[in-house]
């Protein structure tokens, strides 16, 4: 039987963090996640092949390993919570729109640690749950269903002065599985013009010291449709280095 | 056909047009009918709801609409809201 070479490498980069763990019982959580990190940062070429694995672009490394070691990390150290960074806070009532990333759970976070109530649009899938489990919601955030009312409850968010979280990509219905096509749906955007409140555009991602880490752009009070606004949005993916995805209108 | 189910039906009318779906009558069969039969997706009922705040001048978007499960219901509920 022959073996992926990405996989053995992968392999062998997670045996490194656990000899790195195992040595290393007296450092705090903080401390101890932090040096693994700069492990997975030193040792790159064995954790790139991790994208590969999933079929993703090698881009989206450093995101899937971090959910990867973050589940892992959250074994050892059980009251661990990932750590993000400083994110600007929206006014009372601002839709984020983002895409998949798997981080958008840090974004709730990120806004949760500065006292603005979120509410994060969701599909109950068994990902998501599993990412539930690894970046450990706040209790207060509110999680709205990704069905037919889902924009009324969005809207009632909103009134609240909630800021809404949501990802607004999907996969391609005649290509569910490609990771490099996905489709940009008009509906948040949409919902912003609709409920006359601030759009920002929020891409997280992981930095070279394991942090979630956000992007961000206020698009106002949008007034124009959700051709423009989408078009918008996507150059904002790219000009923040998003380029290995092509966009399609839905 | 009174005021409020009048307005219910103008309002939803002018959302199935845009569809190119014909309009709702107000027949008892149609107005008990549940409300997901009439294909309205996430977008197409906050546009209702807000369409139906601006008809009746009063605050629509809450969780008592989402009460809501047939044209019967939002009928009463505008009813009610606007007799406040």
């Amino acid at each position: 039987m022959t073996t992926d070479p990405q996989d053995e490498a992968y392999r062998e980069g997670r045996r490194l963090i656990d000899e790195h763990i195992r040595q290393r019982p007296q450092l705090s959580a903080y401390d101890l996640f932090r040096s693994c990190w700069k492990v997975i940062e030193d040792n790159a070429d064995k954790f790139k092949g991790r994208a590969a694995l999933g079929g993703f672009p090698e881009g989206a490394w450093r995101i899937l390993v971090h959910h990867d070691f973050v589940r892992h990390f959250s074994r050892e150290r059980p009251n661990f919570l990932p750590p993000v960074r400083d994110l600007t806070v929206p006014k009372a009532g601002a839709v984020m729109v983002s895409v998949h990333t798997g981080l958008e759970l840090g974004v709730a976070r990120a806004l949760t640690e500065k006292g603005k109530p979120v509410s994060l649009v969701y599909s109950p899938s068994p990902q998501n749950r599993l990412r539930s489990q690894i970046y450990k919601p706040d209790s207060k955030t509110q999680f709205i269903r990704a069905d037919a009312d889902c924009l009324l409850n969005a809207a009632i968010a909103l009134r609240g002065g909630r800021v809404l979280i949501a990802d607004c990509d999907h996969p391609l219905p005649e290509d569910p599985t490609a990771s490099s096509v996905r489709a940009l749906k008009r509906p948040l955007f949409d919902l912003a013009r609709v409920a006359r409140c601030e759009l920002c555009y929020v891409l997280p991602y992981v930095d070279r010291r394991g942090h979630i880490d956000f992007v961000t752009k206020s698009a106002g009070v949008p007034e124009r449709g959700s051709g423009d606004l989408r078009h918008d949005f996507v150059a904002f993916l790219r000009a923040c280095g998003m380029t290995w995805i092509d966009w399609r209108f839905q | 056909m009174n005021d409020a189910t009048e307005k219910v039906l103008k309002v939803l009318g002018g959302i199935l047009a845009e569809k190119g779906m014909p309009p709702v009558t107000a027949g008892s069969d149609t107005l008990a009918a549940p409300f997901d039969v009439l294909g309205l997706d996430s977008m197409d009922r906050l546009d209702f709801a807000m369409g139906l705040e601006d008809a009746f001048g009063t605050v629509f978007v809450t969780s008592e609409m989402l009460k809501c499960k047939t044209l019967a219901d939002i009928i009463s509920f505008a009813e009610r809201e606007t007799a406040r």
